[in-house]
């Protein structure tokens, strides 16, 4: 073990499973977590979660695992999960989360790397892939599976073994050791590895990204600010719904970490399937998301809206014309609200806004986050319009998703927002990258001496690998990942993701990949959103099968040529798409095409559809 | 947590009568609206309203074991025959005006009750026929049972008094207090409608709220179960016998209730009332309600008994007069009567509870439509 | 012995009229699923308008009989095409009440038309003969004859005709039938025409057999539904048997309960037809003849 210093620096730190039972002693009774189960919400209390972690932490202990081990976690999100990981924080070993989507190949990778010792199991599912390659890992020494149907009685291995043992284990070692727990908690140091953070390699293999009890707390630190990460900052009135995958250091800084230090009720739907029911169920206060969860919930309202009965389609127009207007003075003042777009807003919120916000399930939500990729100005502006004012905010795995944020008040689209007090944040005047410097910095990646090198320097910056520009000396504008910048044959610089995020801001473009670097011009590859275009279609009786069907369509392909003459008027001559066509089947990570976080992988799709990029040019 | 509907952390929560404060409220209205009618209602509607309140009653018994257990009866005249008849007896004191009939003196709050068991107790003999029989031949069967009935309350004199002669119904008098006179009450002067009124209020409330959480209970369940597929239900260990009796023995004792007090109002009994027609009155009340609702059945029992007054109502502005006109005021009432029941099993099967979840569910949908 | 043979004369004349429409009853279910209550109604039309025709204008008895046929057979065809069409693949029980409820209006309409009073049909069939001390009345003849020769001929209708190979079909199977060519909406619609003039010949009937036609008539048209539920819902030969046992039953109940049963009240006859009806279910769930359902899970 490399990472934790040999002579512990005895300074007051404070780790998540401390947080975690100071909680419980506090007020035990307090809902800390909700699983809808069987259609209800049924709730943890701050006691009975930390008997939960507290027992996963002796039934390590029992099982030998030491503060530096790995213990992995392939499961969907559920209250286990983060019992599994605070239970591994509270013995200071590792906790290390793979993808539920994850395949065997992947899974090998995954434990063979971080050098798990256990591995928990959701299902029959995860717990067949890491069956399937265990042979290969010496280091792997336990299974231990949380559901058991499909394995109980059914498969015999001596390395598996049941959630409910596992925990029986746990509870035999408390009787016989009350305080172990408590006596390794009690050594834990600030630079302990807190957890191990793959990230999903757009190129190359995943990456582990170690973040410290230091790392944490420093984001957990800015989460708490007033002025920090949620505005006013997070509170036990609150409820978040946890949703995005908690391997991820989005999810898990808001499922686990704030939810601990601010005392948030965190609500586990069923599946991201679910999502918009879940989400209508719970009506959170603080909703932190993604751009495509958000262009997703644009696109259904613009569905249903077009779909919906003549009355009702003409108070939608009105009052969504309002929203228009009172986004676009609210983008001008930055957030702050006049007296005229109050009274309009009012006067909508009777009409439209109550009842859509109430359908979207953001009703009570207060402060909603955008990130992990860039998001249409477009699609800011509707949100704000109809009263969720969302925050676009800059952050990765390597700085503990903290870095910049929009501020209630300062709000300038386009752009990621200022830094956060605390933060020192520069842009490489030849490169042009966004560099930053603070307690959240990673500790580097994992056996990984060379790239680690190659992202913190010798003073400790981390070089994001995304290329920024200021906007009036305070707000950080991301242009594009440094890679991912276009030269085009005659020796222009130009940012993709712009004009893909203005192709998106269409409810019938779903994906969209530009291509033109070192050609002579742009073209793009573009993928519909089937159920938007399908729906359509049908109201235009048009009549199609298939995906691949639909996009064979003339009048589908006129419909999206006006998209793209439309984003081209947005866009200097240079940028102009000359040409596009359609992906022939939708974007899969199965097939390699997304990472798990939904984003595309370039390099991938350039290879994969190289005779549909050939044909343009 | 308030103001968040959708948040349901327990069963019990799931199933509560009342979901929100919002629903609690209008309910509160609606009580209020019907407490304050008999105070400035004209007597020849609030007769019939009265009516309705009683029989709204026996709606609910009939919707308890058609609508969520799926035993459809057309028996129900004959148990609201019982309880009228049981109470009628119990009630009754001997003098020179009983002319051999059965009497016994007995108060409300002896009678009332026992009409009700002794209804029950009937349906707990009529159950194991359901037992055998399904669907179409189980409603045969309890027609039968109307035109047994039938006979049954024509040739027993002591009970009936006999066909076209009948007798009076129970005397509406508890533990002294006289609802059928003129009186003061609590210093305000009521007047015997409006006591009956009243009356019918209390008891209706009651039942419905006992009906509304037994249909919550497990028992309720196990009706649904059994209702939309006996052979599941059995299966997930549901005990058809028990609860085709339990079935039988409750919408039998609302029936027996309604049956008693149905004719205090009026104040006289006659055998040949408890005919087929009295059964179809009460499945149109569930029908044109809503099946498997406790408020449809409300809602349709207030509704078929107010027809005559509504077509009356109506036909003030209508230029068709049932004074002059071929068809009567009856008649026209029969004829629209039939025609409901067609409209609604063909254009709202769920009735007017459908309609108002139609309604509802337009402002459910604001602002799409689906 | 005399008493008996009286009593089975009473009781076949009787049988016939149930007879009659039960048939209407079954054909009806066997080829759209549909219990039709509101066969009362039909009988009541078309002893109404045989009424009108041929007692009140004084036409020819046949002719005021053929009209009234006439005029049931296109109020069945009304009715189904208006309000049992929306209805396909609905409960059958939902269906089954609102034939209720037709039954209620259009039996209004009728019994303002009949008023207080009996009124007579003008039947040719006025005359008796005395078998052995048993009073036979022409009409009961009659009765049984034209039960006879209807039963026969529908009989026929439904093994021979290819319209009655179809229905047949569409009964056992209204799915397969449409993909072999048959119009089901023909099929519902002769179900119908033909239950309304079988109605009317057993409305016309129990106009002659009772002394005239009544409200009260559209009674006598209830009890045949005791009869299909022994016989079965769904056989033709069930509807027969039952309307025998039923109607026989009845008379003899009739006969011999006065003076030997008289606890069980006056008129007990009417309830008999129910009473075995209760006998039968409780020993055979499914009637006599009637086919099990097969349940799958």
């Amino acid at each position: 073990m490399t990472v934790a210093a040999p002579t512990p620096r005895k300074v007051e730190v404070l780790t998540n499973p401390q947080r975690l039972r100071d909680r419980a002693a506090e007020a035990p009774d307090r809902v800390a977590l909700r699983e809808k189960f069987l259609g209800i919400w049924s709730d943890f209390t701050f006691g009975e979660y930390w008997e939960a972690a507290e027992t996963v932490a002796h039934a390590l202990l029992a099982l030998g695992i030491e503060p530096g081990d790995r213990v992995a976690i392939h499961s969907e999100n559920r209250p286990e999960w983060l019992f599994a990981d605070l239970g591994i924080q509270a013995v200071r070993a590792a906790s290390m989360g793979l993808y539920p989507t994850n395949p065997s190949a992947e899974v090998k990778y995954l434990l063979e790397n971080s050098g798990s010792r256990i591995v928990i199991t959701e299902d029959q599912e995860q717990t067949d892939k890491a069956l399937a390659v265990k042979d290969q890992l010496p280091a792997l020494e336990r299974i231990v599976y949380i559901e058991p149907r499909g394995i109980r009685d059914r498969y015999d291995h001596p390395i598996l073994m049941s959630w409910t043992d596992f925990l029986a284990e746990g509870r035999r070692h408390r009787e016989q050791h009350p305080q172990a727990v408590a006596e390794v908690m009690a050594t834990a140091t600030e630079d302990d590895l807190a957890t191990l953070v793959y990230t999903s390699g757009t190129t190359g293999p995943p990456k582990g990204a170690m973040l410290t009890v230091k790392n944490v707390n420093a984001a957990v630190a800015i989460a708490g600010a007033d002025s920090g990460f949620v505005s006013p900052q997070p509170g036990p009135d609150d409820l978040i719904i946890s949703y995005l995958p908690l391997c991820h250091a989005y999810e898990r800084a808001f499922s686990e970490w704030f939810g601990l230090s601010a005392g948030t009720v965190v609500n586990f739907g069923e599946s991201l399937e679910t999502i918009q029911t879940d989400l209508r169920e719970i009506q959170p206060s603080i909703f932190q998301s993604v751009p495509r969860i958000y262009e997703k919930m644009h696109a259904g309202v613009l569905i249903r809206a077009a779909s919906a009965s003549r009355l009702k389609k003409l108070n939608y127009s009105i009052w969504i014309a309002a929203a228009d207007r009172i986004g676009r003075t609210l983008e001008r003042t930055g957030g702050v609200h006049t007296l005229s777009t109050r009274v309009l807003y009012g006067l909508g919120y009777l009409f439209l806004y109550r009842a859509l916000k109430e359908r979207l399930g953001l009703r009570r939500c207060r402060h909603a986050i955008s990130g992990a990729a860039p998001i249409a100005p477009e699609i800011l502006r509707f949100f704000m319009g109809i009263g969720v004012p969302i925050y676009e905010a800059y952050g990765m795995t390597e700085n503990s998703i903290v870095a910049t944020t929009n501020r209630r008040g300062r709000v300038k689209l386009g752009t990621v927002g200022e830094a956060y007090p605390g933060i020192e944040l520069k842009i490489d005047d030849q490169t042009g990258e966004i560099l930053v410097r603070h307690d959240g910095v990673f500790a580097g990646y994992w056996r990984m001496e060379e790239a680690t090198a190659n992202t913190v320097d010798e003073d400790g910056w981390l070089h994001t690998g995304d290329v920024g520009e200021w906007v009036d000396g305070t707000h950080v504008k991301i242009v594009d990942r440094m890679k991912d910048i276009i030269i085009t044959a005659g020796g222009k610089n130009i940012s993709p993701s712009e004009i893909e995020n203005t192709l998106k801001t269409s409810p019938f473009v779903g994906e969209a990949v530009v291509i033109g670097d070192r050609r002579k011009y742009l073209t793009a590859l573009i993928g519909i959103d089937y159920d938007v275009v399908s729906s359509w279609a049908q109201s235009k009786g048009i009549t199609h099968t298939t995906y691949q069907d639909l996009t064979e369509k003339p009048e589908v392909r006129k419909l999206i040529e006006r998209v793209v003459e439309e984003t081209n008027e947005k866009f200097a001559r240079v940028e102009h798409l000359r040409k596009f066509s359609f992906f022939t089947k939708e974007l899969d990570e199965d097939d390699g095409e997304l990472t798990a976080t939904q984003k595309v992988k370039r390099a991938a799709i350039e290879k994969r559809f190289s005779h549909l990029i050939e044909a343009m040019y | 947590m308030r103001g968040r509907p959708g948040l349901i952390t327990s069963y019990r929560k799931d199933i509560s009568l009342f979901r929100t404060g919002t629903q609690r409220l209008w309910l509160v209205v609606l009580l209020l609206v019907a407490l304050w009618l008999p105070l400035w209602m004209p007597n020849d509607w609030l007769v019939p309203a009265g009516i309705s309140l009683f029989a709204a009653i026996g709606a609910i018994g009939l919707n308890l074991v058609t609508g969520y257990a799926g035993q459809v009866s057309l028996g129900h005249a004959f148990f609201l025959g019982i309880g009228a008849y049981t109470a009628s007896a119990l009630s009754t004191v001997e003098g020179p005006g009983t002319r051999g009939l059965l009497a016994y003196g007995y108060d409300m709050i002896i009678w009332l009750p026992a009409a009700g068991l002794v209804a029950a107790l009937l349906g707990v003999i009529v159950a194991p026929v359901a037992l055998r029989l399904k669907g179409l031949y189980l409603a045969f069967v309890t027609l039968g049972l109307v035109f047994l009935g039938q006979h049954l309350f024509q040739s027993w004199r002591e009970l009936t008094g006999g066909a076209g002669i009948g007798r009076r119904a129970a005397e509406l008098s508890l533990l002294g207090f006289r609802f059928d006179e003129d009186g003061e009450v609590f210093g305000v002067f009521l007047s015997d409608t409006q006591k009956i009124y009243f009356l019918g209020f209390v008891l209706l409330v009651v039942m419905a709220l006992v009906a509304k959480n037994l249909a919550r209970s497990r028992i309720g369940r196990a009706f649904a179960a059994i209702r939309d597929r006996d052979i599941a239900a059995e299966i997930m260990g549901i005990d058809l016998t028990r609860y085709k009796v339990i079935a039988f023995a409750i919408s039998s004792f609302y029936a027996g209730v309604a049956g008693a007090l149905l004719f205090t109002v009026t104040g006289f009994l006659e055998p040949n009332a408890f005919n087929l027609e009295l059964s179809i009155f009460y499945v149109a009340m569930v029908l044109i309600g809503g099946v498997a609702t406790i408020s449809g059945s409300i809602m349709g029992a207030v509704f078929v008994t107010m027809l005559p007054n509504l077509i009356d109502f109506v036909s003030d502005y209508l230029p068709y007069d049932p004074a002059t006109g071929p068809l009567n005021t009856g008649q026209l009432e029969a004829i629209l009567f039939g025609l409901l029941i067609v409209v609604f099993l063909i254009f709202e099967p769920l009735g007017l509870y459908g309609l108002w979840i139609r309604i509802r569910n337009y402002w459910k949908a604001w602002p799409f439509s689906y | 012995m005399t008493q008996f043979l009286q009593a089975t004369v009473n009781g076949l004349s009787l049988a016939a009229v149930y007879a009659l429409i039960a048939i209407g009853f079954v054909v009806i279910y066997k080829s759209t699923q549909v219990l039709s209550f509101a066969q009362p109604a039909l009988v009541l039309t078309g002893a109404y308008f045989v009424s009108y025709f041929a007692f009140s204008l004084g036409w020819n008895f046949w002719l005021g009989l053929g009209l009234a046929i006439a005029i049931a057979v296109f109020l069945g065809l009304f009715v189904e095409r208006t309000a049992l069409r929306p209805m396909i693949g609905k409960p059958v029980f939902s269906v089954a009440i609102l034939t209720i409820g037709l039954d209620i209006a259009i039996r209004t309409v009728i019994n303002d038309l009949i008023g207080v009073d009996f009124r007579g049909v003008g039947s040719p069939w006025l005359g008796q003969w005395d078998w052995g001390g048993a009073v036979v009345r022409h009409a009961q003849v009659a009765t049984v004859v034209i039960t006879v020769v209807l039963v026969v001929g529908v009989v026929a209708f439904f093994r021979y005709s290819r319209l009655g190979l179809a229905m047949r079909a569409a009964a056992f199977d209204q799915e397969v039938a449409l993909a072999q060519g048959i119009s089901v909406a023909v099929v519902f619609a002769v179900a119908w025409g033909m239950a309304g003039g079988l109605a009317a010949v057993a409305g016309m009937l129990i106009g002659t057999s009772f002394a005239g036609v009544s409200a009260g008539s559209a009674f006598v048209a209830l009890k045949a539904l005791p009869a299909i539920v022994v016989g079965g819902i769904d056989s033709l030969p069930g509807a027969v048997v039952g309307s025998l046992i039923v109607g026989l039953a009845e008379a003899y109940a009739a006969t011999y309960q006065a003076g030997n049963f008289d606890f069980l009240g006056a008129n007990f006859s009417q309830v008999v037809p129910w009473l075995v009806m209760f006998i039968v279910l409780l020993v055979r769930p499914y009637g006599l003849f009637g086919t099990k359902e097969v349940e799958r899970v």
